[in-house]
Order: C-alpha cells, then sequence, then structure tokens
C-alpha cells in the first residue's frame, strides 16, 4: 500500500464483515467476497505500531456480542470519543447529501479523539462502504471548503485539523 | 473484462474448517485511481496466463486455485484463502470455546438479514445539538 498511515478508523461495515467472516469460518462454511476482502484488510492494517480505532457505537455493538467473537476487536481497536464539535461537522456534512450514519463516521476521523495519548483525529478511514467512499471523493473540493470554514473559527486545536483520508477495502487490496 | 483482484493468502500450518469462497455479496472495486489492473488474453484453449510479477507478489504457486467469479462488472480472478488474523483466532480457541463460537455462530447465520442488520445498528448516533453533552474537549497532553 502506498499510503501507509499511522492510525486508522475502521468503518462498522468492515468490523461487522470481518467478525462475519469468523463466523463463516467457525461454521465451516464458505465467506463472501466481502467477508474476505474486510479480513485480508483488517489483517494487512493490524500492524504495530499502527493505532486501529473504531466508533463508539461500533464498540457498543461488540461488548454485547459473544466474547470469543468480540474480544479480539476490543482489544486490537481503541473506540474514538466524540470530540467536542464532531456533531456540528457531521451536520455539514448531512447538507452535503452524506446519509446521517456516514456524516457520523466521516466526522469522527476529524474529531474524534484518544483520550489515552490524547489525540484527535486519525489518518485515513477504512470503509467497504463504496457509495460513501465515492461520495466523499467527489465531493472532497467542497467538503474541504467547508470543513476550512469551519475549523478557522475553533480555537485550537480544532483549528489545526485535517480532512479524512477515505481508502476502501478494494483499493488498499489493489495497492497491497 | 478478466480482472486481477488482489488477496492474502496463507501457507500455515494448523486445522481450520475447509472452505470456498461463495459468489454472493460480491464487492467489485472501481477501476479508477489506486486499482491495479491486468490485462490477460484469452488463448485458444481458453487458458489465460497471469503476469509473473503478480504470481510473485501474490505467492501463487502451480497448482494452487483461484476462483473465477462472475459479478455484475465482469470476471474477477480472486484469489481466496484464510488471513493471517483470521487464522490465529481460531488456532488461539481451546476446544471448548470453539465448541462455544460454532454454537453461536449457528444462532447467528439463522437470523434474517434484516436481524442481522438491526444487531449491527443498534446504538445508532444522532446529530442532534441537544445531544452534544458527550462531546468531549481534548485533555491536555
Amino acid at each position: 500500500m502506498s499510503f501507509q498511515p499511522h492510525s486508522v478508523l475502521f468503518d462498522k461495515g468492515v468490523i461487522r464483515r470481518v467478525y462475519e467472516r469468523r463466523v463463516r469460518l467457525a461454521l465451516s462454511t464458505p465467506p463472501t467476497l466481502a467477508q474476505v476482502e474486510a479480513a485480508n484488510v483488517y489483517a494487512q492494517l493490524s500492524i504495530p505500531p499502527r493505532r486501529l480505532y473504531i466508533t463508539a457505537q461500533t464498540a457498543h455493538i461488540l461488548y454485547r456480542r459473544s466474547p470469543p467473537f468480540a474480544a479480539p476487536f476490543l482489544s486490537e481497536t481503541y473506540a474514538l470519543q466524540k470530540g467536542r464539535y464532531l456533531r456540528r461537522w457531521a451536520r455539514r456534512l448531512r447538507a452535503l447529501m452524506f446519509a446521517p450514519e456516514d456524516a457520523i463516521v466521516v466526522a469522527y476521523r476529524s474529531f474524534g479523539i484518544d483520550e489515552r495519548l490524547p489525540s484527535i483525529g486519525v489518518e485515513a478511514i477504512v470503509t467497504n462502504d463504496l457509495k460513501l467512499a465515492t461520495h466523499f471523493h467527489t465531493l472532497q473540493a467542497e467538503i474541504a471548503l467547508r470543513f476550512h470554514d469551519m475549523i478557522m473559527q475553533l480555537p485550537a486545536p480544532y483549528a489545526a485539523l485535517t480532512l479524512p483520508e477515505v481508502l476502501t477495502t478494494a483499493n488498499i487490496l489493489a495497492q497491497a | 473484462m478478466v480482472r486481477a483482484r488482489p488477496a492474502y493468502r496463507t501457507r500455515h500450518p494448523g486445522s481450520f474448517p475447509a472452505e470456498r469462497t461463495e459468489l454472493a455479496d460480491v464487492q467489485v472495486p472501481s477501476a479508477g485511481k489506486g486499482v491495479a489492473m491486468e490485462t490477460l488474453i484469452v488463448d485458444a484453449e481458453g487458458k489465460v496466463t497471469i503476469p509473473s510479477a503478480v504470481l510473485h507478489k501474490r505467492g501463487l504457486r502451480p497448482g494452487d486455485a483461484v476462483a473465477l467469479v462472475e459479478s455484475a462488472e465482469g470476471l474477477l480472478v480472486y484469489q481466496g484463502g484464510v488471513d493471517p488474523q483470521t487464522l490465529a483466532w481460531w488456532q488461539a480457541l481451546s476446544n471448548e470455546d470453539k465448541q462455544r463460537v460454532a454454537a453461536e455462530a449457528h444462532h447467528y447465520e439463522a437470523r434474517t438479514d434484516a436481524e442481522r442488520d438491526a444487531i449491527w445498528n443498534e446504538g445508532t448516533e444522532t446529530l442532534d445539538a441537544d445531544a452534544e453533552d458527550d462531546e468531549r474537549e481534548l485533555p491536555a497532553p
């Protein structure tokens, strides 16, 4: 992969496919291609010291699942907390026709907080949602403009935040 | 169109269920920026030759199986296998855990698509301004 992010946020859909790939393995039934693709990307990116993140919602779902399946994800990733202004940015993304859930994920990329370090934002979002990735790349210039307009009015450290790189699982594998 | 579609393949020893890859739920990479594509020529016998650089890069050896996937966007040459992370997870389970995992997996797979979607849509976050109380300031380093 030409782009080697130090920190990535896995979209919920990617974690779901990796989870379901393990379900299929446990049942000795064939995985779908989307499951294989997600699992391969998850494995490829799970190389220390790269920091792996999920959203608070994904963590909430995993905490309610069977521990033998969910515990590895919860130990290998860290759930980003919602930083200040996250929803404000997500609402502006909604105005650009992002689905509510997609807007939240993209906003987590810039305004998600890792309280351990502490740090805000991650370098890339990894998604298997081609519609989200295409929409983001199509509107990237407009998104950048609106993002800049918003953060320039915010105090430090928010004024120095950056926009996400949105990577699809397919593209990551193609560049491996 | 025949596309070389890369994926991990591992040769780790160990016991894990034999698999093939089903053709449902196919996601096809866009042919745009960043997607490696190779043009393969079908010969008179219907064979195609994968370039040696691709074989080397993907660890493919004579006798290895790849899947030919017919999707809406064309034919995909798909290299399957179990990725190292999934394999490590499986191998780390005790026999007792494997039984528990299999039971849970049966339960999960018996659900309808809508039921599985509902699981993964639990706790959907709201964008409402009046929900911003849970937003946090970045702690001081």
